[in-house]
């Protein structure tokens, strides 16, 4: 017999059981609809939240951000006062704000994020000009813009070093009420600040500050050209590390451009490191992850005189994506084991009914033998019953799944979206789309569907045997 | 038991089944058969046997036996029997006596428990189970007293049926559908279910079913058991009609002697064993 002809006995037993099937069809299409609903749902998620963490620079930079710990030996390192004096330093800044319009908040915003901290932490830059000099190629200079309007956006020369800016510095023309706002509104501002910064040249002296007693000089050792090619987390901003700033270049850039190569080999450093493909920047974290790249650092607790163990090698960007992967494929994990209970429950129904219709059906097998139908023929007929059963449920699963995947994306989409945004740090140059949850694919429904057929299989196997073990001679005995 | 017995409970039987109470009818049969004449339509003149017709089923010391609960129940004991080609053959006897249990064996629906069945020249116990259904699809056509038509399928589609089984391709089995219904005479009810026709009509399209591979045998259980005088009469004409046009051997289990009427033979079963009337 044909599987055209089967299938075509096969769905005529619909007619006749169209509450039955209905049923079944929608049991099995439950355990199915989660199935293909969660696994949908979280592609989607995970796709937005991979270029959410990951993916900076309008697409086209990588960053990963790097803490190594350089020393050769272990030092101690006992917490400085700063030799400025922090607090007129900010009233003198206040006042160069208030000229510009900024608000106090923002100033004092900046001040107590980074500044303040970096001063404390960088105790041998004792003066402002030292510590600016030292930021032009710092995360911080989008900062030093902002105070110093004497520094210029040029237009663009040769030898131009790419840089990503943390997304903090941008915060700077937020607004009074920037922690205010909603996650939409920072996100939306940052973005039209991305829009604005992005792709800029800007041109910083490099300054060489010495300090003698109570004078410094600064000599001007050069100019470099900076392009901004993207943006990083917003909290690379702050670094406390010993003579630390977010430096951020290339790779190439950190080979083969002098001054950049100095910063690394001084010590410690928070880096993010900015790739130009997705490959480069995977490279470099496997290659750093199976790498002997922690050391171990031991500090004196200034208080307590303790010794304290630090080890170091961040991957924030990544780890917080890792962190958010986990916490994803968790929540899969339990989802997917309700999802398969059910399923199980569905596919007990489907043995059980199969095993119904096939004894409903005993008769009408046994006339189908006696006129001539093998053994395997039974099979085939019964075959194409639980496959076309499994081939609605299935499409209803997909159907289901998709509905549900638009409608979670437009009660929760907003709300997860800007939440990965900020637990990223704002970096992301991703636009909301459309529909977060929305991540069925082909490949999705195709596993689906396989995976429906295969587990309908095995659950009928039995009654179908059963069936085609149905001996012909009740066609003569039964009424 | 006494004879007399024994051929009271078979009157008995008789009346029940056949005659529904009747025991009018019943007389008048006895009437009849002692008085030598056919209840056969006289005007249908008996098929002349030429003699030379090859032998199509041999049934050589056949046994079944059936295990029920712990005894054995001997259905059929060293049966043997030859059925020529193109022949109407009935096999009557009481219920019980093994009728059916004869039209399966041949039918290739059951194996015998000792001796040797061979149809068309090929040795039944020796086919595999596959084989034994491609035999049952192309050699034999059945027809079953309960009609068995499928009530979810139009006429033509419960034609169609063992052309599926078969293999048979499109085109072909409307053609051959079209042909069936047409010899049993339902060529405009294709389209109708089952339900929407009556008892005879129902088992015409049951014989259209039978005919649609051309076998070479028709087995029929008790094909008028269902229906009533006027209803088997038509049924036994078809098959009489086939049977003329088409040379289809045929054998027919009854326990109606107006059906076996119609036959060129009866072959009495009593007790699992064989008298063969000519
Ligand atoms: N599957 C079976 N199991 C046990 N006994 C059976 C079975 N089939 C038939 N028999 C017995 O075999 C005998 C012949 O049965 P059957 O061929 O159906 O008789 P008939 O068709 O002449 O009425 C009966 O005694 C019946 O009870
Ligand atoms: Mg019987």
């Amino acid at each position: 017999m044909k599987h055209r002809d089967a299938l075509r006995i096969a769905s005529t037993k619909f007619r006749t059981r169209k509450i039955r099937t209905a049923f079944l069809v929608l049991s099995l299409a439950v355990g199915l609809t989660m199935i293909a609903a969660l696994a949908g749902g979280v592609a989607g998620v995970m796709k937005t939240a991979r270029a959410i963490f990951l993916d900076a620079g309008q697409g086209r930079y990588y960053a990963v951000e790097v803490t190594t710990l350089n020393r050769s030996e272990n030092t101690v390192v006992e917490a400085k006062k700063p030799s400025i004096d922090v607090g007129s330093y900010i009233q003198e800044r206040k006042e160069q704000y208030s000229q510009k319009d900024i608000s106090v908040q923002q100033v004092q915003m900046i001040m107590d994020n980074s500044l303040k901290q970096t001063l404390t932490e960088l105790p041998e830059l004792t003066t402002m000009s030292g510590l600016l000099s030292f930021q032009t190629s710092d995360a911080q200079f989008i900062q030093s813009y902002i105070i110093d309007p004497t520094i210029q956006w040029d237009t663009p020369q040769d030898s131009i070093v790419p840089v990503l800016v943390p997304t903090a510095a941008l915060i700077g023309d937020g607004g009074p009420d920037w922690y205010n706002k909603s996650a939409k509104e920072q996100y939306t501002f940052l973005q039209e600040q991305q829009k604005k910064y992005l792709g800029k040249i800007v041109q910083y002296h490099s300054i060489k500050a010495k300090s003698e007693s109570n004078t410094t000089t600064t000599e001007v050792t050069g100019k470099t050209q900076y392009k901004i090619v993207g943006f990083a987390p917003e909290d690379l901003y702050a670094s406390n590390l010993y003579q630390s700033g977010t430096f951020i270049v290339p790779n190439w850039a950190a080979k083969n451009i002098p001054e950049v190569q100095g910063l690394f080999e001084q010590g410690n450093y928070r880096t993010l490191i900015a790739f130009a493909n997705k490959k480069d920047r995977n490279d470099f974290i496997a290659a750093k992850q199976g790498q002997q790249v922690q050391e171990v650092e031991k500090r004196t607790d200034a208080a307590s005189g303790e010794t304290l163990e630090f080890s170091h090698y961040f991957m924030p960007a990544q780890g917080r994506f890792d962190a958010f992967s986990e916490i994803a494929s968790q929540f899969q994990k339990f989802f997917f084991g309700v999802a398969g209970f059910l399923l199980a429950i569905g596919e007990i129904m489907l043995l059980l009914t199969v095993g119904r219709v096939v004894a409903d059906s005993r008769k009408e097998i046994g006339v189908y033998r006696a006129i001539g139908a093998s053994r395997s023929d039974v099979r085939k007929i019964f075959f194409w019953y639980v496959c076309v059963l499994t081939a609605a449920a299935t499409f209803i699963a997909v159907v289901l799944a998709i509905t549900g995947q638009i409608i979670a994306s437009v009660k929760w989409g907003e709300q997860l979206f800007y939440g990965l945004v900020q637990f990223s740090g704002n970096a992301a140059v991703v636009a909301q789309p459309k529909y977060l949850f929305l991540g069925t694919n082909g490949l999705h429904i195709l596993a689906l569907f396989g995976f429906a057929f295969v587990s309908a299989l095995v659950a009928s196997a039995i009654p179908i045997f059963r069936a085609s073990r149905i001996d012909p001679i009740i066609a003569l005995k039964e009424e | 038991m006494s004879m007399k017995k024994e051929l009271l409970t078979q009157l008995q039987t008789e009346l029940q089944t056949t005659y529904h109470g009747d025991l009018k009818a019943l007389l008048r049969h006895i009437e009849k058969t002692l008085e030598g004449k056919s209840s056969v339509d006289s005007s249908k003149p008996r098929r002349e046997r030429t003699g030379d017709e090859s032998v199509i089923v041999t049934v050589s010391d056949v046994s079944r036996e059936y295990l029920f609960n712990g005894n054995t129940v001997q259905a059929l004991k060293h049966a043997n029997a030859e059925i020529r080609s193109g022949e109407i053959v009935a096999l009557v006897g009481p219920s019980g006596s093994g009728k059916s249990t004869m039209l399966q064996l041949i039918g290739g629906l059951d194996t015998p428990s000792s001796g040797s069945i061979v149809v068309d020249g090929k040795e039944l116990s020796a086919m595999k189970e596959s084989a034994r259904s491609e035999y049952r699809n192309q050699t034999i056509g059945f027809i079953f007293q309960f009609f068995h038509l499928q009530p979810y399928l139009t006429v033509e589609q419960n034609v169609e049926i063992p052309l599926l089984f078969g293999d048979v391709n499109t085109v072909e089995r409307k053609k051959r559908v079209a042909e069936a219904l047409a010899s049993v005479g339902l060529s405009e009810y294709a389209k109708h279910r089952p339900s929407q026709l009556s008892g005879g009509q129902q088992q015409r399209v049951a014989i259209a079913r039978a005919l649609v591979n051309h076998p070479k045998v028709i087995l029929a259980d008790e094909p008028t058991g269902n229906l009533d005088r006027a209803n088997a009469t038509e049924v036994m004409k078809l098959l009489h009609t086939i049977n003329e046009e088409r040379g289809t051997t045929m054998v027919i289990v009854t326990h109606d002697h107006f059906v076996a009427d119609f036959a060129d033979r009866s072959i009495e079963l009593i007790d699992g064993t064989l008298n063969t009337h000519i």
